[in-house]
Formats: structure tokens, C-alpha cells, sequence
């Protein structure tokens, strides 16, 4: 050991000595040797509590309130990184306290995730005890020991967080004379600039922070939830992009991702989003909601471009992961009808699941689908028998509104706007225009 | 995933964006016959005679790199001291798998509750390269792992 490491050890040893320990792993022998290792270090015996699942970390978390976590990252259901809400529920004020992963997951998504909570560090299984006991000494020392640069940007967050937002803007252009790559302090500069509402200013912050480091997750948040809080949804998507490829475990950013696609007509990506998502084995429903919407939304592209062969192939794809959601398969039927393709409406209304055939959404479309070889009365009948078991569908009230002109009532096709504007707001437009002389013809 | 800030590009493409490889972690299986007694260890049972080749590796729990060793975690009682192990490595995950068999020496036992002991072996017979090989996909993922993860976070390495 070099005469640095054994000072470090030595004010580790001092660090430790008070601290309360939670040592989390389903392994027994993990536990195990990672307690007598820090004991070795000088924690005391008596201060370290070993638990084998995240239940019993839990638990124990707010009347135990460890300083110090060492926690795997797969503990069985549940994650060790929730966990850390817990660790930070029961250590609010501590800025001290230390989160370590040490984990088997050395995927890029687990790695991604743990530096988006920003943990202490993350340390992969198997270690040798001289590496894992080098980088917990440094880990809690930088905690104990901060740079002139963190001690600034610390104190800069401390004026920021108290209102002092003039203080706080000074104290981070102190911090970044003190580092060569200060991203942090152009983060948190922007951040105050941002509260200001100056908007340029904050947007130029994060982008000098990104010119140092272009993988700084809090500069690439910051700025795309700066963009789209200016409605730059280019710029946005851009953004959320490099933060998806990066930091790739988050669903709700893929969702983002995907939406932001659609807004800004990016068809094609969404085509390959789906093919890679193929590929995924871990997708959850939210993924596969959005995935389908995202689809579909590209279908409808298709379809107003005439090219009607590349919608279908698209909505195919859509209905395959789309059984039991019933809103995607209607929506398709739905522009199907529209495009006057009732025969692929047909085939697309066969793949509602069982389950889902007494659904508002299966009832209204196959109402849709069906009403046009129905005589004048029965259709009005039918439309008004689902509106009555509270199928407040928007595509029943247009066919009703045209039979009821058609069969000469326009008093009742009237009624029926106001009741369909009141259910259906967002498309009023479309209700009012049924009303006009010539919709009722068709 | 090239974490290297110089050589990223902006012209992200959707297979960077959902790419199903970051899901997939580095997964260590190890099988053992302990030649000494003529047991191996599988589904947390010893297993005798034939069946000891099947021996699986759910239940052998590789934690720890030692100089020429490793310490690993067993099914109790799976040997005792001074006897000799044989053991069958397999790394999965990555680009180039690596699979391999080293014979080694029991150490040290610590019996732990739960039914389990944590021994530490020494190799007695292995192929350096291979070896070597698979300390280095630890030690080099460590190493990315650590440089995205502070690049991520926007401060220093510790």
C-alpha cells in the first residue's frame, strides 16, 4: 500500500468508525465478506445491519437510517436503486451519507439508471477486495473532503435552493474557474437562469456544459425540458434522442422519444423504433401502448400519402401487440372506414381479443362498420341503444347526426351536437360540420 | 455503447436509441465437481457418480477475484479444507464468450447460515489466457462502467 493509500485508509477509518452500515444482497457470502470487509476498515460490528431482500431493507431503513448503503442491483422484483428512495426518505438532511451499487448487472441500462439517481458509485461483481476497498475509501472521502469545485457548487446550491438566485449565479461562475470541464456548475448556472426566465441564457448554459461533456444527464434533461417548454420539438427530439441512446432503461423517455417522433413527422424512425423493439425482451405495457399509438399515427401518414399497401403493413404490425388495448384496434378501424377500405376494417375488427368484445370500443366500432346496410331507422335505433349504455363514441354521434338529417329531423340532429359536444369536446369541428346542408346527402 | 465523449456523434439512429444489447449484463456460470470426494453440486443438492457431470451452476456463486484464486460461494457441505475442485467457468453475455475448466485447491471454509459456505480456492491447474481473459472482461467493463458513469453524473472519478 502506498503511503497516500494508507492516509487515505486512515481517514477512512475515522469516517467510518461512527457510521451506520445497511448491507443489502441475496447472497449470503456476499454479505458476509462485504461486512468483514468493512470492519477490516473500521466499521464497527454492532453498527452493520446485513439484510437479504429489499423487503427487509425497507423495513428497517427509517429506524435504522444507515449512512452508509451497499446494495446489489437485482434484488429479486425489486430494484436496488428503490431502495435509495427509501435510504434518502430516512436520510433527508444527510449529504454525507453514501449509496454504493455493488452489483452482478453490468448492463448498460442498470449503469445508466444508477448514474441518473445519482449514486455514489457502482461497482461491479466479481471485484478484488483491493479494488472494491479503494473505491468505497475514495467514494466516501470526496463526501467527506470535497473539491474547491464541489464545495462551490455546493454552496451555490445551498444559495439556490434558499431563493438567493443572484448569489447562487455567482458562486457557479466561481465554481467554473475551478475546474477545466465545470459541466456541473454550467448545469446548475443554467438552472438559476432558468427560474429568472431567461430562457437564452439557460438554454446557452446547458449546451456549455454539454460542449464539455456531452453525456451530462442533467444538461441533456435540462435542456430538452427547456425546449419543449419553448415548443422546439426538433430541437427537443434531438435531444431526447442522444438522452435515449445514453441512458436507455427509462420506458417513459422511449415514450417520449416516440412521441416526439410523431410531432415532428419522423415516420420512418418509428418504423425502426419498432423493429428493434422486436428485438427487446423486457417491454412493458406503457412501451407497448405508445409503440402501437406510434404506429398507428404513422399508418395515418401513409394513408393520406395514398400509399395505402405500406398503412396496412403498419397497422398490422400495430394490431399484433395490440390485442387486449382496444382503443388502438378501434382507431384503426376507425381511419380504415374513412379511407373507405371496409373490407380491411373487417379484417382488423376480427382481431379484438375475446375479452374485449363487450368493450365500448369493439360495441362502437362494430356499429360503425356494419350501420351502412342497415335501413334508416335501425341504424338511428342502434346508435341511440349504445349511447344509452354510455358509449359516448365520437363516430356514433356523426352517423347519427347524418341519419337524423337524412330521415328529415334536423331538431334531433341538433340535440344530438349539443350532446356529442358536451361527451366528445375535441371534436366539435367535426360535429358542426355534419350539421351543415350537404353532409346529411352522403 | 461507445461512451467515449470524442468519438460520439450526433447523428443518433433508432438502433442507438433502442438498442436491445443494453439490457443484457455479463452473467458468470460456474459448475463444480469436487474431485476429492467425487461430488458435484447441483440444484443445491451433492449429486454423485453421473450425475455429477450435470452439475449446475445456479447454485455456485463466483464473488470474488483473489491473486491466482477466487473465492466463491457453495452449497454446504459441498467439500472440506484442502480439497481439490474442479471447476468449469462459462462467461456469457459478451461478444466472445469464454468457457474454461481449472482444477483448484479448497483453502479456506467459512460456513454461513442459510445452508451455504464461502470458500476460497486457489487455482492449481489453468490456462493463463484464459484466465486472464476473464479477469480482463471484469476489469474492463469496470472501467467503462466507471468512465460513463462519472461522465454521466458530471463529477470526478473518485
Amino acid at each position: 500500500m502506498t503511503p497516500a493509500q494508507d492516509k487515505n485508509e486512515a481517514l477512512f477509518r475515522k469516517y467510518i468508525d461512527p457510521k451506520k452500515i445497511m448491507i443489502t444482497d441475496p447472497c449470503m457470502g456476499m454479505r458476509a465478506g462485504l461486512a468483514k470487509m468493512l470492519t477490516d476498515m473500521g466499521a464497527r460490528p454492532g453498527n452493520i445491519k446485513l439484510c437479504r431482500d429489499y423487503d427487509t431493507a425497507d423495513q428497517l431503513m427509517p429506524a435504522f437510517k444507515p449512512e452508509i448503503v451497499l446494495c446489489e442491483y437485482d434484488l429479486g422484483p425489486r430494484c436496488g436503486l428503490d431502495l435509495l428512495q427509501a435510504h434518502r426518505a430516512a436520510n433527508p438532511e444527510s449529504k454525507k451519507s453514501l449509496f454504493i451499487l455493488i452489483t452482478s448487472n453490468s448492463s448498460q441500462s442498470a449503469v445508466a439508471q444508477a448514474a441518473e439517481e445519482d449514486i455514489d458509485n457502482y461497482i461491479l461483481k466479481p471485484y478484488t477486495i483491493d479494488s472494491l476497498r479503494t473505491s468505497i475509501v475514495r467514494s466516501a472521502l470526496m463526501k467527506d473532503y470535497p473539491t474547491p469545485y464541489q464545495s462551490s457548487i455546493d454552496e451555490g446550491k445551498t444559495a439556490l435552493e434558499s431563493g438567493d438566485y443572484d448569489t447562487a449565479i455567482a458562486t457557479f461562475e466561481k465554481a467554473m474557474k475551478l475546474d477545466p470541464k465545470p459541466t456541473l456548475a454550467c448545469f446548475y448556472h443554467g438552472q438559476a437562469n432558468l427560474i429568472k426566465e431567461l430562457l437564452d441564457f439557460a438554454q446557452s448554459d446547458y449546451n456549455k456544459g454539454l460542449a464539455y461533456n456531452r453525456i451530462h444527464y442533467k444538461c441533456l434533461t435540462g435542456l430538452f425540458d427547456l425546449l419543449m417548454k419553448r415548443s422546439m420539438h426538433e430541437g427537443a427530439y434531438d435531444v431526447v434522442k442522444r438522452i435515449a441512446r445514453y441512458f436507455p432503461a427509462n420506458p417513459q423517455r422511449l415514450t417520449t422519444v416516440l412521441r416526439l417522433a410523431v410531432m415532428t413527422n419522423s415516420f420512418e424512425d418509428i418504423e425502426r423504433y419498432y423493429q428493434i423493439f422486436t428485438g427487446i425482451e423486457t417491454r412493458n405495457e406503457e412501451l407497448i401502448k405508445y409503440i402501437c399509438a406510434a404506429l398507428v399515427v404513422c399508418g395515418k401518414f401513409y394513408l393520406r400519402k395514398e400509399s395505402k399497401s405500406r398503412a396496412l403493413v403498419l397497422f398490422d404490425k400495430a394490431s399484433m401487440y395490440a390485442g387486449e388495448k382496444p382503443a388502438i384496434l378501434r382507431e384503426i378501424v376507425i381511419t380504415l372506414i374513412a379511407a373507405n377500405m371496409q373490407k380491411e376494417a373487417s379484417g382488423f375488427l376480427k382481431r379484438f381479443a375475446s375479452c374485449t368484445h363487450e368493450s365500448p370500443e369493439f360495441l362502437a366500432v362494430r356499429y360503425v362498420l356494419q350501420e351502412s346496410s342497415m335501413p334508416e331507422v335501425e341504424s338511428i335505433a342502434e346508435g341511440e341503444k349504445l349511447l344509452s349504455m354510455g358509449i359516448h363514441d365520437a363516430e356514433i354521434y356523426k352517423i347519427l347526426i347524418k341519419r337524423c338529417l337524412q330521415s328529415g329531423d334536423p331538431e334531433k340532429a341538433q340535440n344530438l351536437v349539443r350532446a356529442a359536444i358536451a361527451n366528445c369536446p375535441n371534436y366539435e369541428k367535426d360535429f358542426e360540420s355534419a350539421m351543415k346542408p350537404d353532409a346529411g346527402q352522403g | 455503447m461507445d461512451t467515449d465523449g470524442e468519438q460520439m456523434t450526433d447523428n443518433d439512429s433508432p438502433d442507438d436509441i433502442i438498442n436491445p444489447n443494453d439490457f443484457k449484463s455479463i452473467d458468470v456460470q460456474v459448475m463444480m465437481i469436487n474431485e476429492t470426494s467425487h461430488t458435484g453440486v447441483m440444484k443445491g443438492q451433492r449429486m454423485f457418480g453421473e450425475e455429477q457431470q450435470k452439475a449446475a451452476s445456479a447454485y455456485v456463486k463466483f464473488l470474488e477475484f483473489i491473486d491466482k484464486g477466487m473465492i466463491i460461494e457453495v452449497p454446504h457441505p459441498s467439500c472440506g479444507k484442502g480439497h481439490t475442485l474442479c471447476l468449469d467457468i462459462q462467461v456469457c453475455g459478451i461478444k466472445n464468450e469464454i468457457h474454461f475448466e481449472v482444477t483448484a485447491r479448497v483453502m479456506e471454509i467459512e460456513n454461513l447460515d442459510e445452508g451455504r459456505d464461502r470458500i476460497k480456492v486457489t487455482l492449481l491447474t489453468y490456462d493463463e489466457l484464459f484466465w486472464n481473459a476473464f479477469k480482463s472482461v471484469f476489469q474492463n467493463r469496470q472501467q467503462e462502467v466507471t468512465e460513463f458513469f462519472f461522465a454521466a453524473k458530471g463529477t470526478e472519478k473518485p
